[in-house]
């Protein structure tokens, strides 16, 4: 579904995780410009049209202030988000779907959910100038260390397995973050799609 | 194009956001069927889109009608083929909040916003079951989380929510996928029959001060209609500009 025709994106990979490296590749072979940094540059290139965000919380990145490392960035940013008249600027956080709860990850659910909170006001901030912020909250894709953790302990609990009949991959987690970056998804902030093959509609605060 | 020759049935698409979607699939690539109960706009809306080269046929359908229903997807696959990707668009919306609405007015509104995506939705998988694949996209409202005087309304697509979590969770095994979109105010003719002090109240409550067109839901319903998305399923899309993170209320 391509509609990106030399629009510039900076992903911030302070993990250097492997999702990143599928979003940044899966953009490039879109016609994006993909530039691919840990922290924000000191000067930024052009007007930006599209920041993805990408703690590495999927890789299981030993990962602390997540919510504070996307709030600095993008106070940071601001300056170099694409105006409103232009068709305004997309930001786009990876959380993972241990957000909803999960025992043997307690850490990184809590980095999630905080993500989460401030993507939805940092929405509601930049509304007026055309910016939006969304959230993809996968399933720790094929791959991800955290898919050969087990069982939790001390629990009859196992692993979120996708429903459909394909694991999720990056591939598919990186399709959902360009639908968010798409200059026709305009209207759509402070969202969060679940991409985990429907393991997230088990728990009641996914919807 | 990556809906090509996808057979796509689009309830209510002889008007409004529904005509966006079959707008959008037709450039897509999809063999597009506008199925609506004004059997005249749905044909004149077929024949637009077919005037700019897709395939797209316009059919009579009351939703609400079991038999009506079996009819349309009965004629989609002698024209068309078996249904690859169903819209669940149509409907109604009479508001007129707990001290106004009668047994008639809540009941239409079920019948159509919610028992229209049920009968549409069984007689869709019936038949994708067995071919494996599918797309289900319903269209409810951010308006099921509640609103001023929408009563009927809320309840009907806060059924549709529940509808679609329910469905998603049994067909995923089959390689269905169902969605919902969930528009916040966009503009279209069931919403410019709004008097305008109605419309400055809505304007009041969006954070992105905007008002939505029907195209910005095509290209979600395409989305979610798209291989891109097989690992997205059961999943509320707000095409809101932000109102669901926080709809103001008017002061006084
Ligand atoms: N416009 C908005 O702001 C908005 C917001 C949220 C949700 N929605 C939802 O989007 C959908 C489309 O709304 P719209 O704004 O395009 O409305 P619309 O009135 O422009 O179009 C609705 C179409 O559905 C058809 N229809 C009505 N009853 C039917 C039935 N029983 N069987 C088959 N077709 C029937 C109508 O003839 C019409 O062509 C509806 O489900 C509506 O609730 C709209």
């Amino acid at each position: 579904m391509p509609d990106t025709a030399t629009r510039s994106v900076l992903v911030l990979d302070p993990a250097g995780s492997a999702t990143a490296q599928a979003i940044g590749s899966h953009l490039g072979s879109t016609g994006y410009g993909v530039d691919t940094a840990a922290e924000v540059p000191t000067d930024p290139s052009g007007p930006l049209d599209a920041v993805v965000f990408e703690p590495g919380l999927l890789d299981g990145a030993p990962t602390r202030n997540a919510a504070d490392q996307l709030l600095t960035a993008v106070e940071r940013l601001r300056p170099h988000l694409r105006a409103q008249q232009e068709g305004g600027s997309r930001i786009v956080v990876l959380t993972s779907r241990d957000g909803l709860g999960w025992p043997s990850r307690p850490a990184l659910a809590a980095e999630s959910g905080a993500l989460v909170s401030a993507a939805r006001s940092l929405a509601l901030q930049l509304g007026r100038t055309g910016t939006t912020v969304n959230v993809v909250a996968a399933l720790p894709p094929e791959g991800s260390p955290l898919r050969a953790e087990g069982r939790p302990e001390n629990t009859h609990l196992y692993e979120p397995e996708a429903l459909t009949p394909t694991p999720v991959t990056r591939q598919d987690i990186a399709d959902t973050v360009a639908f968010f970056l798409d200059a026709r998804s305009g209207y759509v902030t402070g969202q969060v799609l679940y991409c985990c093959g429907g393991a997230s509609l088990l728990s009641s605060m996914s919807v | 194009m990556d809906l090509d020759a996808q057979v796509a049935v689009v309830t209510g698409a002889g008007s409004g956001i529904g005509l966006a979607v079959a707008r959008e699939f037709a450039t897509a690539g999809a063999k597009v069927v506008i199925a609506d109960i004004d059997a005249e706009r749905a044909r004149m809306a077929a024949q637009q889109i077919a005037d700019t080269g897709a395939t797209a046929v316009g059919l009579p359908v009351d939703v609400a009608s079991r038999e009506a229903v079996t009819k349309l997807f009965a004629t989609v696959e002698e024209q068309l083929g078996p249904v690859d990707i169903l819209v669940n668009n149509a409907g109604i919306s009479i508001d007129r909040g707990v001290r106004g609405i009668t047994d008639e007015e809540w009941k239409r509104t079920q019948d159509i916003n919610l028992n229209g995506v049920f009968l549409c939705s069984q007689t869709a998988a019936r038949s994708m079951i067995p071919r494996r694949s599918g797309r289900i996209i319903n269209v409810s409202s951010r308006a099921w989380l509640g609103w001023f005087g929408q009563l009927s309304y809320a309840a009907s697509k806060g059924g549709v929510v529940s509808a679609t979590r329910s469905l998603a969770i049994e067909l995923a095994k089959y390689g269905i996928t169902v969605n919902c979109l969930a528009p916040g105010l966009i503009d279209t003719p069931l919403l410019r029959r709004e008097p305008q002090e109605v419309m400055e109240r809505l304007l009041t409550a969006q954070p992105m001060g905007t008002i939505g067109a029907p195209a910005d839901v095509g290209w979600a319903a395409h989305y979610f209609a798209s291989p891109a998305s097989r690992s997205v399923t059961g999943q509320v899309l707000y095409v809101c500009g932000g109102k669901s993170l926080y709809a103001q209320p008017a002061r006084g």
